[in-house]
């Protein structure tokens, strides 16, 4: 009576060898649907070369060393062939089935995340009456998320990795001949501008370096109001209005955008931001466009946002000569 | 109810296109008026409000007969006065604000309440077309529905026929162009409005959703009846 068979002869067997088994190179692949019998010898396979081996291939158990750790008992040589193979062999096609699979890990998460959902710095109702709770919650929590999710989607099978999102948002929009992915990924970084560059109980008047800088490229604090709200009202259809840093020229500026893109599709450096999309208004507005811009204006953006701002972008920006104090 | 809205309805439309004719015609210039709605606001219900449809009516399509009938009389002056800087500086309004006028004129007629024939899928030639130019009817609504989800910001996804062609498409425009802007020879036979405005207060950002429910109330007898007499 032959001894119990060992476990592993009965699993299912390997995936088939990636070269044709009739090629030269191939190696004499031992299957468990037959195993060994002592009467039957098998052909000593050829060590294989590594550079015809699949590229998953790793460790093949060397039947001309012949090793053996005195795994099992010899009592089954008899019936099963030696075992001792056929369990490196079988050990052996385990590693090559993770590795084909592409590893452990990946088997178990199906889309790797790359980008986050930033919160708004303020409770979804802090800014009413000028914006609603219910507009926040809809505009943040599913056309932002959306967005969100709609980036990590395509970033899954995408070749665009490992870059910060304002690096992604440059590459995608190459040179205005956007990629797909530009659309989500600008929208993601639009929105989270937007967000921060409101607070409630904003608006009124800035105060010191901005105001001074705002009234060197304006004229004066009214101007650049007016100049803003007539901006935002020109701007047909989806977009954005953006009080914007100019890199060449050195000066505030208010320029508007269609649909997703932004001051950074043009290397300047954006300032302050306001959706002019109908799904940021709509809910409180209407189509009163105008009063949403004049209670942005007067209510909503954020100098402290716009001041903090400034102050980064003044160093990419030489806005003018230094106050070097002379002893 | 009925009888007031539409006294509304009309009182408003000469308010903002009876009068002006008078005036500016008197400079040669023909002003536009604002079309009215061969239904209640609310007789789409549950497709599309009639909240909605009040405001799209009276707030959207009157604000672009307004700018457009403005536009139309600047242009004149400028042509007037030879001044070409300011003609091609209108251009963008009139695209703007024309094409909203046009897109919308088409868009109201491409609707139609459930109880008076709306949604009904097309008989005779138009449906044959669409057999043969999309496969079937589920598969035209399906492509129609995909794009006008896909379409990123503010636009129109319209059914056209080319005429020359004698094919039907499914095309998309940005903003207000008109299907003109897409091919000269396209004829619009029926329209989605993809704007936010057209279905946010009621679906929120679930475009999809609006886009399934608009079939319901489509007017296919009024797309048959372009097919036919453009292909007379």
């Amino acid at each position: 009576m032959p001894p119990p068979a060992p476990l592993f002869l009965s699993l299912p067997s390997p995936p088939p060898p990636l070269l044709p088994v009739h090629h030269p190179k191939a190696p004499q692949a031992l299957t468990l649907n037959r195993p060994l019998t002592s009467s039957r010898k098998p052909a000593l396979p050829t060590r294989p070369v590594a550079s015809l081996a699949p590229a998953v291939a790793t460790r093949q158990y060397d039947w001309t060393r012949k090793q053996n750790f005195g795994l099992f008992s010899a009592a089954g040589d008899k019936f099963y062939g030696n075992l001792e193979a056929q369990f490196w062999s079988w050990l052996d096609t385990c590693w090559f089935r993770i590795r084909r699979q592409g590893g452990l890990s990946r088997r178990y998460s199906k889309i790797l995340s790359y980008y986050g959902l930033t919160t708004p710095p303020y409770k979804l109702d802090a800014l009413e009456p000028y914006m609603s709770r219910r507009t926040v919650e809809l505009h943040w929590g599913k056309h932002h998320q959306d967005y969100v999710e709609g980036l990590n989607k395509q970033l899954a099978s995408s070749p665009l990795y490992g870059y910060t999102l304002e690096e992604l948002i440059k590459e995608a929009y190459n040179n205005g001949n956007p990629l797909p992915e530009y659309n989500n990924a600008a929208q993601v970084w639009n929105h989270h501008f937007f967000w921060e560059s409101m607070q409630p109980e904003g608006g009124g008047l800035p105060e010191g370096g901005v105001l001074q800088q705002i009234e060197k490229d304006f004229g004066s604090f009214t101007n650049f109001r007016e100049e803003f709200i007539s901006s935002a009202l020109q701007l047909l259809g989806s977009g954005w209005v953006w009080l914007v840093l100019k890199r060449n020229e050195r000066k505030l500026s208010v320029v508007h955008t269609r649909n997703a893109i932004s001051p950074l599709a043009f290397g300047d450096i954006p300032i302050a931001s306001l959706d002019l999309w109908e799904h940021a208004y709509y809910l409180d507005y209407k189509d009163d466009r105008r009063t949403y811009i004049t209670n942005f204006m007067d209510h909503l953006i954020s100098w402290d946002t716009v001041t903090l701002r400034m102050m980064r972008a003044e160093s990419f920006v030489n806005l003018g000569e230094p106050n070097i104090p002379v002893a | 109810m009925a009888l007031r809205t539409l006294a509304a309805k009309k009182t408003l439309s000469l308010a903002l296109g009876g009068a002006r004719p008078l005036a500016a015609a008197a400079r040669g210039v023909t002003t536009v008026a604002l079309p009215d709605l061969s239904y209640d606001f609310g007789a789409l219900e549950p497709a599309i409000s009639g909240e909605i449809m009040r405001l799209h009516h009276q707030k959207h399509h009157a604000t672009y007969v307004a700018n457009y009938n403005k536009a139309l009389e600047q242009l004149d002056a400028a042509i007037a006065k030879g001044d070409a800087s300011a003609v091609v500086q209108l251009q963008g309004a009139i695209k703007f604000n024309g094409g909203g006028h046009v897109n919308h004129s088409i868009f109201w007629k491409n609707l139609k309440p459930i109880s008076e024939g709306g949604g009904e899928p097309p008989h005779g030639k138009l449906g044959w077309a669409i057999d043969e130019d999309f496969g079937s009817f589920e598969a035209l609504v399906k492509k129609m529905n995909a794009e006008g989800a896909a379409l990123q910001g503010s636009g129109w996804v319209w059914l056209a026929l080319d005429k020359e062609a004698k094919k039907l498409l499914v095309e998309t425009t940005a903003n207000q162009d008109p299907l003109v802007t897409e091919g000269a020879s396209l004829v619009p036979l029926l329209g989605i409005d993809v704007w936010e405005h057209a279905y946010y207060l009621q679906y929120k950002n679930v475009r999809p959703d609006y886009l399934n429910n608009i079939w319901k109330v489509m007017n296919w007898k009024y797309a048959g009846e372009v097919y036919e007499n453009v292909l007379a």
